[in-house]
């Protein structure tokens, strides 16, 4: 039941994309002159790169994960946020709505905006906050990996793989060498490593990806007519339609849109890329440009989810292992599914091409997020309670310390945390611990001159708060049944960006600061 | 409900098409820009090692 088509060749073809891909990261580190080189990649990154590098970083294989496990459940419903994605791109290119004044304001890091707006400890809380949700927002990126390597390739025993949601050892040690690889040049190219690796990521990953949607709409068994007839049969309206009865509501919705919006101005991995530019114009354009990326992200593993589940549904077998309470309701082993079908559909070859190309994206987001988090500990953290200013260095030493300890942290850690039900609602839920204060708090910094230093931390505490999601449902029912219907992860989320703009409005008019500090450039 | 399926069909039709003509145009205009962003490193390195002769 789960044996795949993955072969010696494919083997080959994923093991030497791999290598070379790490070698040519390793060997830009003789572009690396200094801190600006190692961190923003010297600021010479063109629209073509640029858009390439944000696409690469946005579609990792976590991505193809979370979104083809809620699509396997809640069918085409779940591509919204692949919809709303993109209209927050295009809107931000278009407008240049904050992005054209963070460029131009020429930081390093989005938390340095809060030391020159409002003052240091603001910086340095925005930095801590900034990395613990980056860090356990990447808890999960290497069990995700290690799933998909399972999955598709048909690794480990069939019983084993198929009776049990814990990972063989051995793919805990090859996804323990790919994020290893993935430090190693890293720490050695910085950013320059991290745009040239990316490029070649998104090629191989754009070509893998328009192997995998046409196997799925030219196969006879499956095809868009086909998936979409089965899906509606054996769903209806709620696999369609996100704000229809049993879907995912409007919270949902509304959420999702300060996530994306958030995401794309404070969230670093994401926001780094308004910084790598040589000008604002630039920064519009990758915005504008890398906004069909951003649907593509969501909607072909959700195209690939659907086809599994039409495929899941054609075999007893699949169904009872996928669907035991029947095909309406919300599937077991979800991550299992999109991988087996790429697994079972392709033949050995493509199938290779596939997997490097997912391998790649593996790579490309974990490659981002590392020197992202790492260079926000180093500047934003570090330096500042340090107080001396840090040598060009000194910070790039510092730098390649935190990313190794980082990297160190996320594979003790990563490979043994437990599964979640749904991925993307559990990044989206770290990601509201900072996005929820830090958006107002840079909002309010670049347009409301009555924005405080004690409105801005107290904005971003309060970000906190998201994390009573994580409280079981069954303490929640053991405090009060009544309110369990209301104690949901998007009702939580949401009120946590409402209560954070709250606080920040009231305690800035509590406590009005000094008038904001000039733009100049800060030294950490 | 077909016109939630209609209108996924036509979303769908829209976004994967103008991304994979955006990888085609990407691919040769990102290589450039890749051969543009080492000139410009090479350029900002002789001006360093210029400033540290000075």
């Amino acid at each position: 039941m789960f044996e795949t088509n993955f072969a010696a060749l494919d083997w080959a073809i994923v093991a030497i994309y791999i290598f070379a891909s790490v070698a040519i990261g390793m060997f830009v580190n003789r572009y690396i002159h200094s801190v600006d080189d190692f961190l923003v990649g010297g600021r010479g990154s063109g629209t073509s790169l640029n858009v390439a590098t944000y696409i690469g970083t946005g579609l990792g294989l976590v991505t193809l994960m979370y979104a083809s496990m809620d699509a396997f459940t809640h069918g085409f419903a779940y591509v919204t946020v692949a919809v709303l994605g993109t209209t927050v791109g295009l809107l931000l290119g278009s407008t240049g709505f904050v992005i054209a004044r963070l460029r131009e304001m020429k930081l390093t890091t989005i938390p340095e905006f809060f030391e020159r707006h409002y003052d240091r400890q603001t910086r340095i809380i925005a930095g801590i906050i900034c990395a613990v949700a980056g860090i356990l927002n990447m808890g999960l990126f290497p069990r995700m990996g290690a799933t998909f390597i399972t999955y598709a390739t048909g690794l480990g025993s069939p019983g084993e793989v198929g009776n049990t949601d814990e990972l063989s050892v051995t793919i805990k040690l090859i996804t323990t060498l790919l994020v290893v690889l993935v430090i190693a040049y890293t720490v050695i190219g910085g950013m320059v490593s991290v745009i040239v690796t990316d490029y070649i990521q998104f090629v191989v990953l754009s070509i893998g990806l328009a192997i995998g949607v046409a196997y799925c709409l030219l196969d006879p068994a499956l095809g868009w007519s086909q998936i979409t007839h089965v899906l509606a049969e054996e769903k209806g309206l709620k696999a369609f339609n996100p704000v229809a009865e049993d879907s995912y509501g409007w919270t949902w919705v509304v959420w999702m849109i300060l996530v994306f919006f958030g995401a794309a101005l404070v969230w670093a991995p994401e926001a780094t890329r308004i910084l790598t530019t040589p000008d604002v114009r630039t920064t519009r354009r990758t915005f504008l440009f890398a906004a069909p990326g951003q649907f593509v992200r969501i909607a072909i593993p959700a195209l690939f989810a659907v086809a599994a589940f039409t495929w899941v549904r054609g075999d007893v077998e699949l169904t009872r292992h996928f669907f035991p309470n029947g095909l309406s309701e919300s599937a077991e082993h979800a991550d299992q599914a999109m991988p087996l079908l790429l697994g079972q559909l392709l033949p050995s070859g493509l199938l290779g091409l596939l997997v490097a190309g997912l391998m790649a994206a593996f790579m490309s987001t974990h490659d981002s997020y590392l020197l992202g988090w790492a260079s926000i500990i180093t500047r934003d953290v570090i330096a500042p309670i340090r107080r001396q200013p840090l040598s060009d260095r000194e910070q790039i030493f510092t730098t390649r310390i935190v990313i190794v300890g980082i990297g160190a942290a996320l594979i003790i850690i990563g490979l043994w945390m437990p599964k979640q039900e749904s991925i993307w609602s559990f990044m989206a839920l770290t990601g509201t611990i900072y996005i929820s204060g830090a958006l107002p708090a840079l909002l309010g910094g670049l347009y409301w001159s009555g924005a405080s230093r004690w409105g801005a931390r107290a904005a971003m505490l309060s970000g906190f708060l998201a994390l009573t999601a994580l409280i079981p449902n069954t303490k929640i029912m053991a405090i009060n049944p009544a309110i369990q219907r209301w104690f949901t992860t998007p009702n939580i989320c949401l009120a946590t960006y409402l209560i954070a703009t709250i606080v920040f409005v009231t305690v800035s008019m509590a406590t009005p600061g000094p008038t904001p500090r000039a733009q100049e450039g800060v030294e950490p | 409900m077909n016109v939630w399926i209609d209108i996924w069909q036509w979303l769908y039709i829209l976004g994967l098409g103008s991304f994979f003509l955006l990888v085609l145009a990407i691919i040769p205009l990102g290589a450039r820009d890749l051969l543009r962003l080492f000139r410009h490193l090479d350029r900002q390195k002789d001006t360093l090692h210029g400033k540290r002769l000075k």
